[in-house]
């Protein structure tokens, strides 16, 4: 008797999430004058604060301009969005792409988050959707699906060339060991460094996440007489680093050098030691050619717009020119879009909209954007370092 | 050399704090024999309360700094009265406080992140006055020498208690057969009340002295320290106080040693490795604490 | 084939849950045994790295991929329990939390691994049938496992270490393979995932992991199957269907620990059971066993009994413990022959227990050679659980059951090495040698019942009943065993003196089982009384061994209890 019962209701149980989740399969995702984006921002949980909000407003922002514009009329076109929250866990972010999968979205963009990067991206290239992300390393790009927009390296490299021009000539770098990203963007300075007729970086002392103290490396700093340290941690260990070593007393000659991992938060450690610290960003606030957008956003959001609102504004132009383009040459499907993203990014749409200068993407998936020299204010905001 | 000996100098201080974080935990667990997993969360708590005074009511350092081990102190009360006390009858006690303490570090550590936002955040930097002085041989900064102080009061207070007070002597028999101790007319639960709050106001002592000195306050403060302070424990002896305090500073030493001449990557290998070879050639650690054999 | 699909949009949870299922299980597989360890996240991730490796640099399959995953878990497993042998309760804990960060490190700084970089491109070859297999077959092992010799050997484990060592199971064996068994789970779980996502990175094997593993095993209940599987479901399928509380998972994960631990310790899957026996417990009056009917033998087991050579079950010579400085047993030489009932007495502290621990194996001596039944012992001294082999059975002086199971189960893991027939093989599978085992050991456990007058018991808890009926379990447990030599430290000590007078009458009862019983009491006129010779020690020295009247009256006796100064 019992048993029975309870097959009968876990089968019919069954056939109800079955009617909530199938697909319709058949049409191939085309429809041709509506352009679907699936975003699947991390609006909650630890990537919300800093790489999720964000990007969802600067998306947001540019999508009202697009509109302004009228770019997308002008070919026919029309821009509909669909927001889902991953909750920064990869488990709801791939329930949710599989739920846009079943809406037939053309172009998937994620703002953030290595792992969920790396995980949607074979699921991407499978099903021939197009895949952005905000995500600083490369993901699967076996068919040229895979797309990542933050570019780690060019903007360390800018940034090494400066100060070597600048004349430092003894650098050391202190670097989190936890993620290998901390690593490639010392090599990237290092190599501006040297591009522009310096020397490399003397010393390299390489420490965990979650170390507080640095009497070690400040003794290093002082034994091996450096002029400069770069420090490629994450920001709260960064300002802490500043900190200490204005606590260490003896080390005023030697200049901080920062990262694009470096935020506000920062500064919130270091407080008036970070005033006047050089790092790199792809955008930062302050610069003249992006003065409207950063208006607009403030007036907007009631807060200033960081790297990745930046970044997602720029994203929702690539789509938006990608997506003309893409017309022009026949229908617009996801593979036409895919094909077409790289030559949207340097088109002179983009440079003109745009608010990441020089930005540009290639047919392997990477970014490249010598990015800004970046600097905190006295009032502890993040400004482009003008000199 | 001389950046040799500066950095056993930093590893002197550096271990100073992780003894100071031991000997509290090693307070409950030698005594109680409870893992008191929380404590790195009252940990967390006691650098987050100062932080509020401070900051946010302006209460000066001096005075902050005895409320926050009162507050911690309470706080590890709760948890002995919340998570710990109603299994002591049990069977495998051990087990179920080292799970039910688990438990507890979770939903405390979350309400730190969720309280701080998942930011961290800094004593203001005019709280206290910082100095450093030049001894030849290396440099110490006041803030050094004021934790490397602290924590050998702390242990001394410890030890006169234990051996001299009559609080002292209950406690040493309430750990060694609590039916003895309560026929003896010793309040077993109030003891073990004493001995959480004792251990939570040190862990709330050392944790300004660690916003202090390394500036950071987040969310996993007291966790960072946790697997450190086990493997102190472990190395140095657990149920014997100078063996935590030895065992904290050479483990501080090897920890800077490691991070300066290698890096920091490899150091938790190297700790958790040292702490390995001890549990399984050694694990009564360098100093025999106080041992009872199991009675058949 | 991916049937799985059938859940839509939901299809990789489902799929992410049953590989988490199967990592909870290699938690369960430890934490019922009693063994306070949780290496399993290290083990996962070295079964994950190991198919990650392999697969993205040679052309192997999904089955060749995860029998490498489960080989290198197992491998990893064993070797890992070897090194912590001598560990218990919280070293053992820690020791393997530091082992599972050790293995993070390493994978993170390791180049072939990808150097802390997400390894991407591995074949996301898993499909639903495979999946299903090694879930079903892990459930339905574990589950039969459970019910064979083996599961009662574990529980046995679990409750109490020593007692289960003197039924003959050997701890440190088990321990290995139980190690190696939650190592090939969690690697298996290793391999699954990284063939569902298509990638691995060092950060995913990390303390929330462990800690949301542990959850669903303490939630659901860890001394059952079902435990994970119900602890499982909430902790892993829930989340995703109640989105606000999602952000805050973990802080409920951690509270939903505390409120199990502390109020339904067995969790979630056995609540309605606890809540049963607890009404239960408050209905149930004082259950007495029947009056002991005249003994029958047992045929087989004493045939087995006679056909030992010698007259003499016991023998010790010259046997000598000390602790620091105190001599516990300071040369004892005893004999006890194979129907005799020789009573051990003295003042407390004389050494009496220490000498039943020596010869069960509890301790060491430190010189001096034991005999059972005409053969020396040799090296298996000091390891209770070989000595069981050679026809040794005792109790202790505290009642050691298991509380929780009924009589019959008791008394069923007394036939423990009885059981040789029943392999792991035929266990699992059900196969005939195994039944027909079974089937035997039922038999004689409801014949031993029957005559003890237990026989109403057989299906009742052990916690509910009374001391006296306890010990008469104990004794039956013992018998099982079909000892030649059979040790009670203190049987009736706090007793009534009816009970008393029970334990007694079955001592002498045990005698015509043609079983040696070696018996330590304080109630010397019952001990004239029942036993044969009677054997006095004092300070760790044999007094002397003589007829009870004789014991009783001498002067050197009566000096040691009163304590007439010399």
């Amino acid at each position: 008797m019992k048993p029975t019962s309870l097959v009968a209701a876990a089968a019919a149980g069954l056939l109800f999430l079955t009617g909530c989740g199938t697909s319709d399969g058949g049409s191939s995702g085309v429809d041709d004058s509506t352009i679907t984006v699936g975003f699947l921002g991390n609006l909650t949980g630890d990537a919300s604060g800093p790489y999720g909000k964000p990007f969802q407003n600067g998306m947001e922002l540019a999508i009202a301009d697009i509109e302004k514009s009228g770019v997308l009329d002008d070919a026919g076109l029309d821009l509909k969005v669909l927001t889902e929250d991953t909750g920064s866990e990869l488990s709801t972010a791939v329930t949710k792409y599989n739920g846009f999968r079943n809406k037939d979205v053309d172009i998937v963009v994620s703002d953030s988050i290595s792992t969920i990067a790396a995980g949607l991206a074979p699921l991407a290239t499978s099903d021939k959707v197009p895949f952005l992300t905000g995500s600083g390393s490369p993901i699967e790009n076996s068919e040229g699906y895979g797309f990542h927009l933050a570019d780690l390296d060019t903007p360390m490299t800018t940034l090494g060339e400066q100060m070597a021009e600048q004349g430092l000539r003894k650098v050391i770098a202190v670097v989190d060991g936890d993620n290998p990203s901390f690593k490639t963007m010392a090599n990237s300075f290092e190599k501006g460094m040297k591009g522009a007729g310096g020397a490399g970086l003397i010393d390299t002392v390489t420490v965990t996440a979650a170390d507080t103290d640095f009497s070690s490396l400040m003794t290093k700093i002082q034994s091996s007489g450096a002029d400069g340290v770069f420090i490629s941690l994450l920001p709260e260990g960064s300002g802490n680093v500043v900190r200490q070593m204005e606590q260490y007393g003896g080390l005023d000659d030697v200049e901080p050098i920062g990262t694009i991992a470096w935020s506000g938060q920062m500064y919130e450690v270091a407080e008036d030691a970070a005033v006047g610290i050089r790092f790199a960003l792809p955008w930062a606030p302050g610069l003249p050619s992006s003065a409207e957008f950063e208006e607009a956003y403030v007036a907007k959001y009631d807060a200033e717009p960081n790297a990745y609102s930046a970044i997602g504004y720029e994203t929702a132009w690539l789509i938006a020119q990608a997506a003309v383009m893409a017309a022009d040459d026949g229908a617009v499907s996801a593979e036409a879009l895919k094909d077409a993203l790289p030559d949207a990014s340097t088109s002179e749409v983009l440079a003109e909209r745009g608010v990441i200068d020089d930005f540009s993407l290639d047919a392997a998936g990477d970014p490249s954007y010598p990015g800004t020299v970046a600097t905190f204010d006295d009032g502890g905001q993040i400004v482009a370092a003008t000199d | 050399m001389s950046a040799l000996t500066q950095q056993l100098a930093n590893g002197v201080a550096l271990g100073s704090v992780f003894a100071l974080y031991a000997l509290g935990f090693s307070l409950v667990l030698a005594n109680l024999r409870v893992f008191n997993l929380a404590h790195a969360a009252v940990f967390t708590w006691g650098a987050i309360v100062a932080w509020r005074l401070v900051d946010g009511f302006g209460i000066p350092l001096v005075l902050a700094i005895p409320a926050t081990a009162v507050v911690s102190g309470l706080l590890n009360v709760a948890c002995y009265l919340l998570l710990v006390s109603h299994l002591e009858r049990r069977k495998n006690k051990e087990l179920a406080g080292f799970i039910s303490t688990l438990g507890g570090f979770i939903v405390l550590t979350e309400a730190a992140l969720l309280y701080l936002d998942r930011r961290a955040v800094r004593l203001p930097s005019d709280s206290f006055p910082s100095a450093t002085w030049d001894l030849g041989l290396f440099r110490i900064n006041s803030i050094q020498v004021l934790i490397l102080l602290v924590t050998v009061v702390v242990f001394l207070a410890y030890r006169w208690l234990l051996r001299s007070t009559s609080l002292g002597r209950s406690i040493r028999t309430a750990a060694f057969d609590e039916e003895v101790a309560r026929l003896m007319g010793i309040n077993a639960r109030g003891v073990s009340a004493v001995v959480f709050f004792i251990s939570g106001a040190t862990a709330g002592l050392g944790a300004v002295l660690v916003a202090m000195a390394f500036t950071v306050i987040d969310g996993k403060l007291g966790s960072a320290y946790l697997i450190t302070a086990i493997a102190v424990m472990v190395i140095g002896g657990f149920g014997s106080m100078s063996g935590v305090f030895v065992g904290g500073i050479l483990v501080g030493v090897v920890s800077t040693t490691t991070t300066a001449y290698i890096s920091s990557s490899y150091r938790d290998v190297v700790i958790f490795g040292v702490l390995l070879v001890f549990l399984v050639a050694r694990p009564t650690g360098l100093f025999r604490g106080s041992d009872v054999e199991e009675r058949v | 084939m991916l049937f799985l699909d059938v859940f839509g949009e939901y299809n990789f949870l489902v799929r992410d849950s049953l590989i988490l299922l199967v990592l909870a299980l290699s938690v369960y597989v430890l934490l019922h045994a009693g063994m306070f360890a949780v290496p399993q996240v290290g083990f996962m991730a070295l079964g994950a790295y190991a198919s990650a490796i392999l697969t993205t640099r040679t052309e192997v399959g999904l089955a060749v991929s995860l029998l490498v995953a489960g080989a290198v878990g197992v491998a990893a497993g064993a070797v890992l329990s070897v090194l912590l042998a001598r560990l218990n309760g919280i070293y053992l804990a820690i020791s393997t939390i530091a082992f599972g960060e050790i293995v993070r490190v390493t994978m993170r700084n390791l180049e072939v691994a990808g150097g802390g970089l997400p390894l991407v491109g591995i074949p996301r070859t898993l499909d639903d049938v495979t999946l299903m297999v090694v879930v079903g077959l892990s459930l339905v092992g574990l589950v039969r496992l459970a019910r064979s010799r083996y599961g009662q050997a574990i529980v046995a484990i679990r409750e109490d270490p020593l007692s289960a060592a003197h039924q003959g199971v050997s701890v440190r064996a088990y321990r290995v393979v139980l190690f190696g068994l939650s190592g090939l789970l969690a690697a298996l779980a290793g391999g699954m995932s990284v063939h569902l996502t298509g990638f691995v990175e060092p950060g995913l094997f990390n303390f929330d992991l462990l800690v949301d593993a542990l959850a669903a095993v303490v939630l659901g209940g860890m001394t059952v199957v079902a435990g994970p599987v119900l602890g499982g479901l909430i902790i892993f399928g829930l989340p995703e269907f109640l989105h606000f509380f999602a952000q805050y998972r973990t802080l409920v994960n951690g509270f939903l620990i505390v409120v199990v631990i502390g109020l339904a310790p067995e969790g979630l899957a056995l609540l309605p059971r606890a809540l049963v026996r607890r009404v239960r417990s408050r209905r149930a009056a004082t259950v007495h066993s029947a009056d002991a009917p005249p003994a029958e033998k047992v045929e087989e087991g004493v045939a087995r009994a006679l056909a030992t050579g010698g007259d003499t079950a016991l023998e010790v010579r010259g046997v000598a413990k000390h602790f620091g400085g105190i001599k516990a047993l300071d040369g004892v030489d005893l004999a006890v022959g194979a129907e005799e009932i020789l009573g051990v007495i003295g003042p407390n502290g004389s050494g009496k227990t220490t000498l039943l621990n020596v010869i069960s194996g509890v301790y060491r001596p430190d010189s001096g050679s034991v005999a059972i039944g005409g053969e020396d012992v040799g090296d298996r001294l000091g390891r209770p659980h070989r000595l069981a082999r050679t026809g040794l059975a005792r109790t202790f002086q505290t009642i050691r059951l298991v509380q929780d199971r009924s009589v019959q189960e008791n008394v069923e893991i007394g036939a423990y090495l009885d059981r040789g027939a029943e392999g792991i093989v035929p266990s699992i599978l059900g196969l005939p040698p195994y039944l027909r085992s079974r089937r035997r050991v039922r038999r004689e456990v409801a014949l031993l019942l029957g005559e003890l007058g237990l026989a109403d018991l057989a299906r009742t808890e052990v916690a509910l009943l009374p001391y006296g009926a306890q010990r008469k379990v104990e004794i039956a447990r013992a018998l099982m065993s079909h000892p030649r030599v059979l040790l009670l430290d203190e049987p009736t000590a706090g007793m009534s003196p009816a009970e008393r007078d029970e334990v007694f009458a079955l001592v002498r009862e045990v005698r015509q089982r043609h079983v040696a019983v070696v018996v330590i009491e304080h109630d010397v006129r019952a001990m004239a009384q029942t036993c044969d010779r009677l054997a006095v020690l004092n300070f760790g020295r044999l007094l002397l061994v003589d007829s009870p009247e004789r014991a009783i009256n001498s002067e050197a006796v009566i000096d040691a209890y009163i304590g007439r100064s010399a």
